[in-house]
């Protein structure tokens, strides 16, 4: 996932094209990242240690970590650590950058400082995104501690990673009161509290919701694929009911429906987050115990 | 091998059964969208097995249950719930279903359970 923040952030300031771009990410899913450089970017050898030891490499039939060792750049440990993060998706997408000649691995570290500051995250905020766990990435997104709206939108952002994509990209959330949308597939629940619960955007975005969740093929946002995303809300809503069950909290969910071409108001919060998948936003809706209306 | 009546309003829900049954062997024998059309295809063909979904327009699962136990006692109804059904879920063993499917759909899961209720 860190690869679609950050090579977004180097697309929107020219630092990359949109087909060299394509090429880094085909190819951070099939290269195995190089100790060197896991071990510059994690600031535990210089890129002239890295070097070197790469140069040495050539001449011994000994691995990176063991001359680095020797040398006595790194500790056991160290290497040991630096082994753990060669499946590390920011550090697979660092080395396709590397490996295509789009940026010196100093000019990542400059261009990473400055997407942090442009973004306005903090450390832990950055490590989260190169973590790549969604559970870490989601609230820096999102306001998780929303009574209700934030649990909802975390369990359906999971579920669209598990059952739909796994390789998505959020963006900040946002409060509205109206909402104009093209097509919309949703659900309200009943009960304890009221819950509305939608995916709303363009069709060509909705079908890449739709599609890998029926796993089937769509080619346009007919009836079977908003039946497949209604059937998705279902589900998501269906987990989240459960575990709020367990709380003592009981809602039924209503049947789900789909709309197109109106617009969505409420009296109340509306909550959007926009989640970009295969390069489409969709946007989640929810609102919480106030009336919607579309008309 | 069981011969299975596929019960669920939503087509995907239906299809993405079908699909995980067929692949593990088993015969889709019939689909119906409603609790209403289950029924008359419980009579009509006669399946092993049938998964029920709870929540349908028409007739809903727990209703279209009560019918098809009333039809043969001996019915091996698997309800098919959105994980948050837990009432309905009760209401159901009460009236006869042998087992529970949640959504979404879970391969393992799905075999385990009917393999389960083929050996009962």
């Amino acid at each position: 996932m860190f690869g679609l923040y950050f090579g977004d952030y180097l697309l929107k300031k020219k630092k990359i094209s949109h087909s060299l771009l394509e090429d880094v990410m085909e190819q951070q899913h099939t290269s195995r990242a190089k100790l060197g450089l896991i071990a510059v970017a994690e600031k535990l050898l210089t890129s002239k240690q890295a070097d070197e030891l790469n140069e040495l490499q050539k001449l011994k039939d000994s691995r990176f970590g063991d001359i680095a060792i020797e040398k006595g750049y790194l500790k056991k440990e160290d290497v040991e650590y630096l082994l753990n993060l060669q499946g590390n998706p920011y550090i697979r997408f660092v080395q396709a950058l590397t490996e295509n000649n789009v940026m010196t691995m100093d000019q990542i570290e400059t261009t990473l400082e400055e997407f942090k500051k442009d973004y306005g995250l903090s450390d832990a905020e950055l490590d989260a995104l190169k973590s790549g766990d969604i559970d870490r990435i989601i609230p820096v997104f999102v306001d998780t501690g929303i009574p209700f709206a934030g649990e909802c939108i975390a369990l359906a952002i999971r579920n669209i990673v598990r059952f739909v994509n796994n390789n998505i990209m959020l963006k900040e959330s946002y409060i509205a009161k109206e909402y104009t949308f093209t097509s919309i597939a949703y659900q309200q629940l009943v009960g304890s509290h009221e819950l509305f619960v939608a995916f709303a955007g363009e069709d060509e975005a909705l079908l890449n919701i739709a599609s890998p969740f029926a796993r089937e093929e769509f080619e346009s946002m007919d009836e079977d694929a908003f039946d497949s995303i209604c059937e998705f809300i279902n589900c998501s809503n269906g987990l989240y009911a459960s575990k709020l069950s367990r709380e003592d909290i009981h809602i039924d969910m209503t049947p789900p429906k789909y709309d197109q071409n109106k617009t969505l108001t409420s009296d109340g919060d509306l909550y959007v987050v926009p989640i970009i998948i295969d390069g489409k936003q969709s946007d989640l809706l929810v609102v919480v115990d106030h009336k919607v209306e579309i008309n | 091998m069981a011969k299975i009546l596929i019960v669920d309003d939503s087509k995907t829900s239906r299809r993405i059964l079908k699909n995980i049954l067929e692949a593990n062997g088993h015969t889709v024998i019939g689909e119906a969208i409603n609790g209403k059309e289950a029924v008359d295809k419980f009579k009509e063909l006669k399946p092993d097995i049938t998964t029920m979904d709870i929540t349908m327009p028409v007739m809903d699962g727990l209703e279209a249950l009560k019918k098809i136990m009333g039809v043969d006692k001996d019915a091996r109804v698997v309800m098919v719930t959105a994980a948050g059904q837990k009432t309905k879920m009760v209401d159901a063993v009460k009236h006869g279903a042998v087992e529970f499917l949640t959504k979404p759909f879970e391969e393992e899961q799905i075999i385990e359970i009917i393999e389960r209720v083929i050996n009962q």
